[in-house]
Protein backbone atom coordinates (compact mmCIF):
# COMPACT_ATOMS: atom_id res chain seq x y z
CA UNK A 1 0.00 0.00 0.00
CA UNK A 2 1.39 3.35 -0.71
CA UNK A 3 0.77 6.40 1.45
CA UNK A 4 0.79 10.13 -0.29
CA UNK A 5 2.67 12.77 1.80
CA UNK A 6 -0.21 14.80 2.73
CA UNK A 7 0.61 18.38 1.89
CA UNK A 8 -1.02 21.17 3.28
CA UNK A 9 -2.44 18.80 5.90
CA UNK A 10 -0.96 20.05 8.21
CA UNK A 11 -2.36 23.28 9.51
CA UNK A 12 -6.08 20.86 9.03
CA UNK A 13 -4.69 18.59 11.17
CA UNK A 14 -3.82 21.48 13.86
CA UNK A 15 -7.34 22.95 13.80
CA UNK A 16 -8.45 19.46 14.37
CA UNK A 17 -6.50 18.51 17.39
CA UNK A 18 -7.21 22.33 18.58
CA UNK A 19 -11.51 21.22 17.89
CA UNK A 20 -10.82 18.52 19.97
CA UNK A 21 -9.11 19.89 22.96
CA UNK A 22 -11.40 22.61 22.62
CA UNK A 23 -14.81 21.06 22.50
CA UNK A 24 -13.70 18.47 25.86
CA UNK A 25 -12.62 21.10 27.53
CA UNK A 26 -16.09 23.23 27.42
CA UNK A 27 -18.11 19.91 29.62
CA UNK A 28 -17.96 20.60 33.43
CA UNK A 29 -14.37 19.42 34.75
CA UNK A 30 -14.44 15.85 35.97
CA UNK A 31 -12.21 14.61 38.49
CA UNK A 32 -10.52 11.40 37.89
CA UNK A 33 -11.63 9.97 41.28
CA UNK A 34 -15.11 10.71 40.34
CA UNK A 35 -14.63 8.56 37.01
CA UNK A 36 -12.91 5.74 39.26
CA UNK A 37 -16.19 5.42 41.00
CA UNK A 38 -18.72 6.62 38.68
CA UNK A 39 -17.77 4.47 35.82
CA UNK A 40 -15.67 1.62 37.62
CA UNK A 41 -16.50 -0.81 35.22
CA UNK A 42 -15.20 1.49 32.34
CA UNK A 43 -11.95 2.29 34.38
CA UNK A 44 -11.54 -1.20 35.04
CA UNK A 45 -11.92 -2.71 31.07
CA UNK A 46 -9.19 -0.11 30.42
CA UNK A 47 -6.70 -1.96 33.52
CA UNK A 48 -7.30 -5.15 31.77
CA UNK A 49 -7.15 -4.29 28.11
CA UNK A 50 -3.89 -1.94 29.19
CA UNK A 51 -2.27 -4.03 30.91
CA UNK A 52 -1.48 -1.35 33.58
CA UNK A 53 -3.03 -1.48 37.04
CA UNK A 54 -3.80 2.23 38.63
CA UNK A 55 -7.44 3.18 38.35
CA UNK A 56 -6.46 7.47 38.43
CA UNK A 57 -4.34 7.15 34.98
CA UNK A 58 -6.97 4.77 33.68
CA UNK A 59 -9.89 7.47 34.68
CA UNK A 60 -7.72 10.00 32.88
CA UNK A 61 -7.47 7.91 29.93
CA UNK A 62 -10.99 7.40 29.86
CA UNK A 63 -11.50 11.32 30.36
CA UNK A 64 -9.10 12.30 27.28
CA UNK A 65 -10.44 9.54 24.91
CA UNK A 66 -13.94 10.88 25.31
CA UNK A 67 -15.22 7.63 26.23
CA UNK A 68 -13.72 5.73 23.79
CA UNK A 69 -12.31 2.35 25.70
CA UNK A 70 -10.00 1.77 23.04
CA UNK A 71 -8.41 5.37 23.05
CA UNK A 72 -8.05 4.67 26.48
CA UNK A 73 -6.35 1.65 26.71
CA UNK A 74 -3.66 3.01 23.69
CA UNK A 75 -2.92 6.20 25.53
CA UNK A 76 -2.38 3.91 28.86
CA UNK A 77 -0.10 1.62 27.09
CA UNK A 78 1.84 4.02 25.90
CA UNK A 79 1.86 5.47 28.93
CA UNK A 80 3.21 2.21 30.28
CA UNK A 81 6.26 1.82 27.42
CA UNK A 82 7.58 5.21 29.01
CA UNK A 83 8.39 3.73 32.75
CA UNK A 84 10.91 2.14 33.84
CA UNK A 85 10.52 -1.56 35.18
CA UNK A 86 11.82 -1.56 38.77
CA UNK A 87 11.04 -4.86 39.98
CA UNK A 88 9.18 -8.33 38.93
CA UNK A 89 6.87 -9.23 41.84
CA UNK A 90 6.93 -12.54 43.60
CA UNK A 91 4.48 -14.73 42.29
CA UNK A 92 0.97 -14.68 43.22
CA UNK A 93 -1.12 -17.04 44.79
CA UNK A 94 -4.57 -16.16 43.94
CA UNK A 95 -6.12 -18.20 46.50
CA UNK A 96 -4.50 -15.36 48.59
CA UNK A 97 -7.69 -13.27 47.19
CA UNK A 98 -9.68 -11.34 49.30
CA UNK A 99 -13.03 -11.95 47.76
CA UNK A 100 -15.38 -8.92 47.72
CA UNK A 101 -17.35 -11.40 45.68
CA UNK A 102 -17.91 -15.09 45.33
CA UNK A 103 -20.00 -17.35 43.09
CA UNK A 104 -20.21 -20.82 42.45
CA UNK A 105 -22.75 -21.34 39.62
CA UNK A 106 -22.08 -25.28 39.58
CA UNK A 107 -22.90 -25.48 43.21
CA UNK A 108 -25.31 -24.62 45.67
CA UNK A 109 -23.59 -26.44 48.53
CA UNK A 110 -19.96 -25.09 47.47
CA UNK A 111 -17.48 -24.82 50.53
CA UNK A 112 -17.33 -21.14 51.60
CA UNK A 113 -19.53 -18.38 51.57
CA UNK A 114 -21.44 -17.73 48.69
CA UNK A 115 -21.04 -13.53 48.15
CA UNK A 116 -23.39 -11.67 45.64
CA UNK A 117 -21.59 -8.53 46.17
CA UNK A 118 -21.60 -5.69 43.96
CA UNK A 119 -23.84 -7.59 41.07
CA UNK A 120 -26.43 -6.39 38.95
CA UNK A 121 -26.93 -9.89 37.55
CA UNK A 122 -30.60 -10.48 38.77
CA UNK A 123 -31.92 -6.49 38.47
CA UNK A 124 -34.47 -6.29 35.89
CA UNK A 125 -33.26 -3.82 33.33
CA UNK A 126 -35.36 -0.73 34.04
CA UNK A 127 -33.73 2.78 32.77
CA UNK A 128 -34.28 4.38 35.30
CA UNK A 129 -35.83 8.02 35.76
CA UNK A 130 -32.95 11.07 35.13
CA UNK A 131 -31.47 11.50 39.06
CA UNK A 132 -31.67 14.65 40.69
CA UNK A 133 -27.46 15.87 40.68
CA UNK A 134 -26.85 15.73 44.38
CA UNK A 135 -27.02 18.55 46.59
CA UNK A 136 -23.42 20.39 45.73
CA UNK A 137 -23.15 21.04 49.47
CA UNK A 138 -23.28 17.40 49.91
CA UNK A 139 -19.49 17.20 49.91
CA UNK A 140 -20.12 14.01 52.11
CA UNK A 141 -21.66 11.95 49.85
CA UNK A 142 -19.24 12.74 47.13
CA UNK A 143 -16.53 11.76 49.51
CA UNK A 144 -17.84 8.59 50.21
CA UNK A 145 -18.19 7.37 46.83
CA UNK A 146 -15.26 7.83 45.83
CA UNK A 147 -11.79 6.47 46.82
CA UNK A 148 -10.74 2.56 46.92
CA UNK A 149 -12.33 0.03 48.98
CA UNK A 150 -11.41 1.05 52.98
CA UNK A 151 -11.22 -1.89 55.42
CA UNK A 152 -13.43 -4.17 56.36
CA UNK A 153 -14.87 -4.45 59.77
CA UNK A 154 -12.36 -5.99 61.96
CA UNK A 155 -14.61 -8.71 63.07
CA UNK A 156 -15.14 -10.14 60.01
CA UNK A 157 -13.25 -13.84 59.16
CA UNK A 158 -10.41 -13.92 56.79
CA UNK A 159 -11.84 -17.33 56.37
CA UNK A 160 -14.88 -16.19 55.16
CA UNK A 161 -13.34 -13.98 52.54
CA UNK A 162 -11.04 -16.67 51.46
CA UNK A 163 -12.99 -19.61 50.83
CA UNK A 164 -11.66 -22.76 49.10
CA UNK A 165 -11.97 -23.26 45.63
CA UNK A 166 -14.77 -24.98 44.44
CA UNK A 167 -12.37 -27.20 41.93
CA UNK A 168 -10.40 -28.52 45.16
CA UNK A 169 -13.40 -30.52 45.91
CA UNK A 170 -13.45 -31.41 42.36
CA UNK A 171 -10.41 -32.85 42.34
CA UNK A 172 -10.98 -34.57 46.00
CA UNK A 173 -13.50 -36.55 44.52
CA UNK A 174 -11.20 -37.48 41.93
CA UNK A 175 -13.64 -35.63 39.03
CA UNK A 176 -11.09 -33.81 37.15
CA UNK A 177 -8.27 -35.37 34.89
CA UNK A 178 -4.66 -34.74 36.47
CA UNK A 179 -2.53 -32.50 34.72
CA UNK A 180 1.53 -33.73 35.05
CA UNK A 181 3.44 -30.91 36.26
CA UNK A 182 5.17 -28.75 33.43
CA UNK A 183 7.73 -27.94 35.57
CA UNK A 184 6.48 -23.91 35.99
CA UNK A 185 8.56 -22.40 33.11
CA UNK A 186 9.12 -18.96 33.05
CA UNK A 187 5.91 -16.84 31.98
CA UNK A 188 5.90 -15.63 28.05
CA UNK A 189 6.17 -11.73 28.68
CA UNK A 190 3.39 -10.38 25.68
CA UNK A 191 4.33 -6.55 26.64
CA UNK A 192 7.65 -7.48 25.12
CA UNK A 193 7.24 -9.97 22.42
CA UNK A 194 4.53 -11.04 20.18
CA UNK A 195 3.00 -14.27 20.89
CA UNK A 196 2.72 -16.47 17.64
CA UNK A 197 1.56 -19.89 17.81
CA UNK A 198 1.82 -22.35 18.48
CA UNK A 199 2.43 -20.48 21.85
CA UNK A 200 2.74 -21.69 25.54
CA UNK A 201 -0.25 -21.65 27.90
CA UNK A 202 1.07 -18.47 29.53
CA UNK A 203 0.81 -16.46 26.13
CA UNK A 204 -2.27 -17.18 25.46
CA UNK A 205 -3.65 -16.34 28.69
CA UNK A 206 -1.99 -13.46 28.54
CA UNK A 207 -2.89 -12.56 25.43
CA UNK A 208 -6.78 -13.29 26.44
CA UNK A 209 -6.06 -11.02 29.73
CA UNK A 210 -5.08 -8.19 27.33
CA UNK A 211 -7.61 -8.90 24.68
CA UNK A 212 -10.21 -6.25 23.80
CA UNK A 213 -13.12 -7.57 26.01
CA UNK A 214 -15.73 -7.66 22.83
CA UNK A 215 -13.36 -9.11 20.82
CA UNK A 216 -12.98 -11.91 23.60
CA UNK A 217 -16.73 -12.31 24.05
CA UNK A 218 -17.46 -12.65 20.10
CA UNK A 219 -15.36 -15.16 19.81
CA UNK A 220 -16.51 -16.80 22.75
CA UNK A 221 -20.00 -16.63 21.33
CA UNK A 222 -19.33 -17.69 18.12
CA UNK A 223 -17.28 -20.69 19.15
CA UNK A 224 -20.14 -22.07 21.83
CA UNK A 225 -22.70 -21.64 18.79
CA UNK A 226 -20.78 -22.45 16.06
CA UNK A 227 -21.16 -26.13 14.09
CA UNK A 228 -17.21 -25.90 14.32
CA UNK A 229 -16.94 -24.24 17.16
CA UNK A 230 -14.71 -25.71 19.78
CA UNK A 231 -16.27 -24.18 23.19
CA UNK A 232 -18.85 -27.08 24.22
CA UNK A 233 -20.99 -26.99 27.33
CA UNK A 234 -19.64 -24.76 29.95
CA UNK A 235 -20.36 -24.80 33.98
CA UNK A 236 -18.93 -22.12 35.58
CA UNK A 237 -17.22 -22.93 39.16
CA UNK A 238 -15.57 -20.09 41.25
CA UNK A 239 -16.06 -16.80 40.25
CA UNK A 240 -14.75 -14.34 42.18
CA UNK A 241 -13.43 -10.70 42.41
CA UNK A 242 -11.57 -9.28 44.89
CA UNK A 243 -8.17 -7.98 46.27
CA UNK A 244 -4.81 -9.52 45.79
CA UNK A 245 -1.64 -8.70 47.05
CA UNK A 246 1.35 -7.73 45.45
CA UNK A 247 4.98 -8.37 47.00
CA UNK A 248 8.52 -7.11 45.93
CA UNK A 249 11.48 -8.36 47.23
CA UNK A 250 13.40 -5.76 49.73
CA UNK A 251 16.39 -4.31 47.26
CA UNK A 252 18.30 -3.94 50.92
CA UNK A 253 16.79 -6.83 53.07
CA UNK A 254 16.17 -9.34 50.55
CA UNK A 255 12.85 -9.85 52.66
CA UNK A 256 9.01 -9.59 50.50
CA UNK A 257 7.39 -6.72 51.29
CA UNK A 258 4.22 -6.00 50.37
CA UNK A 259 3.48 -2.97 48.46
CA UNK A 260 0.31 -2.74 47.42
CA UNK A 261 -2.81 -4.46 46.93
CA UNK A 262 -5.08 -4.48 43.31
CA UNK A 263 -8.35 -6.07 42.49
CA UNK A 264 -8.76 -9.12 39.93
CA UNK A 265 -11.16 -11.06 38.95
CA UNK A 266 -11.12 -14.72 38.74
CA UNK A 267 -12.79 -17.59 37.00
CA UNK A 268 -12.85 -21.59 36.88
CA UNK A 269 -14.62 -23.12 34.00
CA UNK A 270 -15.60 -26.65 34.29
CA UNK A 271 -15.66 -28.64 31.19
CA UNK A 272 -17.22 -31.47 30.55
CA UNK A 273 -15.06 -33.76 28.46
CA UNK A 274 -16.55 -35.90 25.66
CA UNK A 275 -14.17 -36.42 23.12
CA UNK A 276 -13.20 -39.69 21.91
CA UNK A 277 -9.88 -39.70 23.19
CA UNK A 278 -10.57 -38.01 26.24
CA UNK A 279 -11.17 -39.46 29.66
CA UNK A 280 -14.88 -39.31 29.04
CA UNK A 281 -15.80 -39.83 33.43
CA UNK A 282 -13.80 -36.62 34.38
CA UNK A 283 -14.13 -32.89 33.94
CA UNK A 284 -11.23 -30.26 32.75
CA UNK A 285 -10.93 -26.50 34.09
CA UNK A 286 -10.30 -23.82 32.45
CA UNK A 287 -8.64 -20.67 33.96
CA UNK A 288 -9.44 -16.87 33.52
CA UNK A 289 -7.77 -14.06 35.51
CA UNK A 290 -7.95 -10.19 34.83
CA UNK A 291 -7.14 -6.77 36.05
CA UNK A 292 -10.05 -5.27 38.05
CA UNK A 293 -14.08 -6.28 38.21
CA UNK A 294 -14.73 -7.81 34.59
CA UNK A 295 -16.68 -11.05 34.86
CA UNK A 296 -17.24 -11.46 31.26
CA UNK A 297 -13.81 -11.43 30.29
CA UNK A 298 -12.96 -13.25 32.63
CA UNK A 299 -15.41 -15.87 32.15
CA UNK A 300 -14.72 -16.25 28.23
CA UNK A 301 -10.85 -16.24 29.25
CA UNK A 302 -11.57 -19.45 31.15
CA UNK A 303 -14.00 -21.05 28.60
CA UNK A 304 -11.50 -20.30 25.38
CA UNK A 305 -8.37 -21.42 27.86
CA UNK A 306 -10.02 -25.17 27.92
CA UNK A 307 -11.47 -25.14 24.31
CA UNK A 308 -7.78 -24.29 23.06
CA UNK A 309 -6.00 -27.00 25.24
CA UNK A 310 -8.70 -29.66 24.42
CA UNK A 311 -8.73 -28.52 21.07
CA UNK A 312 -4.72 -28.84 20.94
CA UNK A 313 -4.94 -32.15 22.25
CA UNK A 314 -6.77 -33.62 19.83
CA UNK A 315 -4.61 -31.93 17.28
CA UNK A 316 -7.19 -29.24 16.05
CA UNK A 317 -5.49 -26.42 17.77
CA UNK A 318 -4.41 -24.62 15.05
CA UNK A 319 -7.65 -21.90 14.21
CA UNK A 320 -8.90 -21.09 17.43
CA UNK A 321 -5.39 -20.40 18.91
CA UNK A 322 -4.68 -18.42 15.79
CA UNK A 323 -7.82 -16.28 15.94
CA UNK A 324 -7.05 -15.69 19.58
CA UNK A 325 -2.90 -14.53 19.70
CA UNK A 326 -3.62 -12.46 15.87
CA UNK A 327 -7.21 -10.84 16.35
CA UNK A 328 -8.60 -10.02 19.86
CA UNK A 329 -6.26 -7.70 20.79
CA UNK A 330 -7.98 -3.85 20.96
CA UNK A 331 -5.15 -1.71 19.60
CA UNK A 332 -3.93 -4.38 17.11
CA UNK A 333 -6.87 -4.72 15.50
CA UNK A 334 -8.76 -1.07 16.20
CA UNK A 335 -5.17 0.27 14.83
CA UNK A 336 -5.48 -1.45 11.64
CA UNK A 337 -8.79 -0.48 10.88
CA UNK A 338 -7.99 3.29 11.85
CA UNK A 339 -5.15 3.64 9.68
CA UNK A 340 -7.87 2.46 6.76
CA UNK A 341 -8.50 6.68 7.44
CA UNK A 342 -5.07 7.79 6.55
CA UNK A 343 -4.80 9.16 2.97
CA UNK A 344 -4.91 5.67 0.26
CA UNK A 345 -4.43 8.00 -2.57
CA UNK A 346 -1.68 6.56 -4.75
CA UNK A 347 -3.12 2.74 -3.64
CA UNK A 348 -6.47 3.56 -5.04
CA UNK A 349 -5.35 5.35 -8.04
CA UNK A 350 -3.93 2.46 -8.69
CA UNK A 351 -6.21 -0.03 -8.34
CA UNK A 352 -8.37 2.38 -10.80
CA UNK A 353 -5.36 1.86 -12.86
CA UNK A 354 -5.44 -2.01 -13.08
CA UNK A 355 -9.18 -2.00 -13.11
CA UNK A 356 -8.94 0.30 -16.45
CA UNK A 357 -6.02 -1.43 -18.09
CA UNK A 358 -7.48 -4.65 -17.83
CA UNK A 359 -10.52 -3.53 -20.42
CA UNK A 360 -10.66 -3.84 -23.96
CA UNK A 361 -8.91 -0.78 -26.09
CA UNK A 362 -12.64 0.46 -27.22
CA UNK A 363 -13.62 0.54 -23.68
CA UNK A 364 -11.15 2.37 -21.66
CA UNK A 365 -11.99 5.85 -20.90
CA UNK A 366 -10.09 8.34 -21.24
CA UNK B 1 22.35 10.38 44.53
CA UNK B 2 18.42 10.51 44.46
CA UNK B 3 16.97 9.14 41.38
CA UNK B 4 16.06 11.30 38.32
CA UNK B 5 12.98 13.70 38.43
CA UNK B 6 10.18 12.71 35.61
CA UNK B 7 11.50 16.19 34.15
CA UNK B 8 15.36 14.87 33.87
CA UNK B 9 14.76 12.04 32.51
CA UNK B 10 13.05 13.35 29.88
CA UNK B 11 15.25 15.93 28.97
CA UNK B 12 17.79 13.47 28.86
CA UNK B 13 15.62 10.99 26.76
CA UNK B 14 15.59 13.94 24.21
CA UNK B 15 18.84 14.68 24.28
CA UNK B 16 19.52 11.16 23.49
CA UNK B 17 16.81 11.33 20.92
CA UNK B 18 18.15 14.34 19.35
CA UNK B 19 22.17 13.48 19.30
CA UNK B 20 20.87 10.41 17.27
CA UNK B 21 18.98 12.10 15.17
CA UNK B 22 20.95 14.45 14.03
CA UNK B 23 24.57 13.38 14.39
CA UNK B 24 27.60 16.25 14.27
CA UNK B 25 25.10 18.55 16.11
CA UNK B 26 25.53 19.09 19.50
CA UNK B 27 23.10 18.62 22.15
CA UNK B 28 22.98 19.15 26.20
CA UNK B 29 22.42 17.31 29.01
CA UNK B 30 20.67 18.31 31.99
CA UNK B 31 23.45 18.92 34.87
CA UNK B 32 22.71 17.05 38.21
CA UNK B 33 24.67 17.62 40.88
CA UNK B 34 26.62 14.47 42.11
CA UNK B 35 26.45 13.11 39.00
CA UNK B 36 28.76 12.69 35.87
CA UNK B 37 27.30 13.91 32.35
CA UNK B 38 28.55 10.37 30.86
CA UNK B 39 26.25 8.22 32.80
CA UNK B 40 23.05 10.32 32.69
CA UNK B 41 22.01 8.79 29.60
CA UNK B 42 22.53 5.10 31.54
CA UNK B 43 20.41 6.38 34.89
CA UNK B 44 17.05 7.41 32.08
CA UNK B 45 17.19 4.52 29.95
CA UNK B 46 18.29 1.64 32.09
CA UNK B 47 15.63 -0.66 33.89
CA UNK B 48 15.23 -3.72 35.00
CA UNK B 49 15.33 -5.69 31.66
CA UNK B 50 18.46 -3.79 30.23
CA UNK B 51 22.12 -5.26 31.35
CA UNK B 52 24.03 -2.59 31.67
CA UNK B 53 27.52 -2.41 31.74
CA UNK B 54 30.26 0.15 33.82
CA UNK B 55 34.17 1.22 32.84
CA UNK B 56 34.21 3.10 35.64
CA UNK B 57 36.73 5.60 37.05
CA UNK B 58 37.20 4.54 40.27
CA UNK B 59 33.92 5.40 42.22
CA UNK B 60 31.24 2.60 42.88
CA UNK B 61 29.14 3.52 40.43
CA UNK B 62 27.69 -0.16 39.82
CA UNK B 63 25.86 0.20 43.33
CA UNK B 64 24.49 3.49 42.76
CA UNK B 65 22.99 2.32 39.23
CA UNK B 66 21.67 -1.26 40.62
CA UNK B 67 19.58 0.86 43.56
CA UNK B 68 18.39 3.53 40.96
CA UNK B 69 17.54 1.62 38.27
CA UNK B 70 17.23 -2.24 39.25
CA UNK B 71 19.35 -2.91 36.23
CA UNK B 72 21.53 -5.92 35.99
CA UNK B 73 25.54 -5.43 36.29
CA UNK B 74 26.76 -7.52 33.36
CA UNK B 75 29.78 -7.51 31.00
CA UNK B 76 30.55 -5.76 28.25
CA UNK B 77 29.57 -8.63 25.76
CA UNK B 78 26.26 -8.68 27.55
CA UNK B 79 25.26 -5.53 27.90
CA UNK B 80 22.94 -3.53 26.37
CA UNK B 81 23.93 0.21 27.73
CA UNK B 82 27.43 0.60 27.96
CA UNK B 83 29.15 3.24 29.79
CA UNK B 84 32.41 4.34 29.45
CA UNK B 85 33.61 6.72 32.44
CA UNK B 86 37.52 6.58 31.92
CA UNK B 87 39.30 6.47 28.80
CA UNK B 88 39.04 2.95 27.20
CA UNK B 89 41.20 1.33 24.78
CA UNK B 90 39.76 -0.72 21.18
CA UNK B 91 40.54 -4.11 23.11
CA UNK B 92 37.56 -3.02 25.49
CA UNK B 93 35.16 -2.17 23.14
CA UNK B 94 35.77 -4.76 21.00
CA UNK B 95 33.13 -7.36 22.56
CA UNK B 96 30.04 -4.75 22.30
CA UNK B 97 26.72 -6.04 21.43
CA UNK B 98 25.91 -5.96 17.63
CA UNK B 99 22.60 -7.89 17.91
CA UNK B 100 21.90 -9.71 14.38
CA UNK B 101 20.26 -8.67 11.28
CA UNK B 102 16.92 -10.16 12.22
CA UNK B 103 17.36 -8.52 15.58
CA UNK B 104 19.20 -5.47 15.28
CA UNK B 105 17.81 -3.84 18.58
CA UNK B 106 19.62 -5.78 20.38
CA UNK B 107 22.96 -3.93 19.76
CA UNK B 108 24.46 -1.53 21.87
CA UNK B 109 24.29 1.75 22.98
CA UNK B 110 27.75 3.00 24.04
CA UNK B 111 28.37 6.21 25.70
CA UNK B 112 31.62 7.48 25.92
CA UNK B 113 33.08 10.32 28.17
CA UNK B 114 35.60 12.15 25.91
CA UNK B 115 36.97 15.56 27.19
CA UNK B 116 35.45 18.21 24.83
CA UNK B 117 34.15 18.80 21.54
CA UNK B 118 36.64 22.33 20.39
CA UNK B 119 38.15 22.89 17.71
CA UNK B 120 41.40 21.71 19.42
CA UNK B 121 40.56 17.86 19.35
CA UNK B 122 41.00 15.80 15.59
CA UNK B 123 38.05 16.46 13.36
CA UNK B 124 35.27 13.71 11.87
CA UNK B 125 33.62 13.99 8.52
CA UNK B 126 30.40 12.91 9.08
CA UNK B 127 27.55 11.70 6.56
CA UNK B 128 24.18 9.63 5.90
CA UNK B 129 21.21 9.87 7.37
CA UNK B 130 20.31 12.78 9.41
CA UNK B 131 23.34 14.67 8.45
CA UNK B 132 22.41 17.27 6.07
CA UNK B 133 25.21 16.73 3.31
CA UNK B 134 28.33 16.57 5.23
CA UNK B 135 29.44 17.33 8.73
CA UNK B 136 32.45 18.15 10.83
CA UNK B 137 32.46 16.66 14.29
CA UNK B 138 35.81 17.76 16.50
CA UNK B 139 36.33 15.41 19.63
CA UNK B 140 39.14 15.32 21.86
CA UNK B 141 39.40 11.91 24.00
CA UNK B 142 38.07 9.31 21.84
CA UNK B 143 39.48 6.01 22.15
CA UNK B 144 43.06 6.00 19.85
CA UNK B 145 41.70 4.13 16.69
CA UNK B 146 37.88 4.58 17.05
CA UNK B 147 37.21 5.05 13.77
CA UNK B 148 38.33 1.48 12.96
CA UNK B 149 36.64 -0.03 15.74
CA UNK B 150 33.30 1.10 14.96
CA UNK B 151 33.66 0.49 11.49
CA UNK B 152 34.21 -3.38 13.07
CA UNK B 153 31.21 -2.65 14.92
CA UNK B 154 29.03 -1.45 12.22
CA UNK B 155 30.25 -3.60 9.51
CA UNK B 156 26.99 -6.00 9.75
CA UNK B 157 24.50 -3.64 8.78
CA UNK B 158 22.11 -3.40 10.46
CA UNK B 159 23.74 -5.27 13.54
CA UNK B 160 25.61 -2.69 15.05
CA UNK B 161 25.84 -1.00 18.17
CA UNK B 162 25.27 2.99 18.84
CA UNK B 163 27.50 5.74 20.09
CA UNK B 164 26.92 8.58 22.61
CA UNK B 165 29.82 11.13 23.41
CA UNK B 166 29.60 13.46 26.23
CA UNK B 167 31.54 15.85 27.35
CA UNK B 168 32.21 16.73 31.35
CA UNK B 169 30.02 20.14 30.77
CA UNK B 170 27.32 17.80 29.03
CA UNK B 171 27.44 18.24 25.66
CA UNK B 172 26.44 15.24 23.88
CA UNK B 173 27.15 13.97 20.15
CA UNK B 174 25.41 11.00 18.67
CA UNK B 175 27.15 8.78 16.50
CA UNK B 176 24.21 5.98 15.76
CA UNK B 177 25.21 2.87 13.15
CA UNK B 178 23.67 4.41 10.08
CA UNK B 179 26.48 7.47 10.50
CA UNK B 180 29.54 7.31 7.86
CA UNK B 181 32.69 8.91 9.96
CA UNK B 182 35.96 8.80 8.49
CA UNK B 183 38.86 11.62 9.57
CA UNK B 184 40.08 14.72 8.42
CA UNK B 185 43.21 13.72 6.22
CA UNK B 186 44.93 16.97 7.93
CA UNK B 187 44.40 15.95 11.32
CA UNK B 188 45.81 12.51 12.83
CA UNK B 189 42.80 10.40 14.50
Amino acid sequence: MGYSGVKGGMDAIGAAERLVRRKREQSPWLPARHIVSRFRLAVDRILGESGLYDEETAARAFRQGEGDLTEAAHLVRAYRSSLPRLAVSQVIDPGEMTVDRRIVPASRTAEGPQLLGRTTDYTARLLEPDETPPDPRDECAVHMATGTSTAHSSGEADAQRRPARFSDQLRKDDLLVPHEDDGDPEPFDVTRKSARPPAPRSAILASMARAETGALVGLWYRSVRGPDGDVHEVTLGDVRHGRLPLRVVHPHTGNPVTVGTFRATEVEAIEDLDGAAEDRTRLDLGYGLCFGHNERKAIAMASLDIACRRARAAGAGGELEQVLLLTTDGLDSGGFLDHLKLPHYVTFRSIVDRKLAGRSPSDRRP
Amino acid sequence: MTPLSVTESQRIFRAVLDALARPGTLDRLPVIGGCPAPLLPLLALADLSTPVCLLGDGADWAGAVRALTSAPVTAVSEARLVTALRPVTAAELAPVRTGTASEPEEGALVTLAVNSFSRNGPSFHLGGPGVPGTAELNVDGLPPGFTETRRALTAAFPAGADFLLVAPDGRIAGLPRTTLVSSLPEVAA
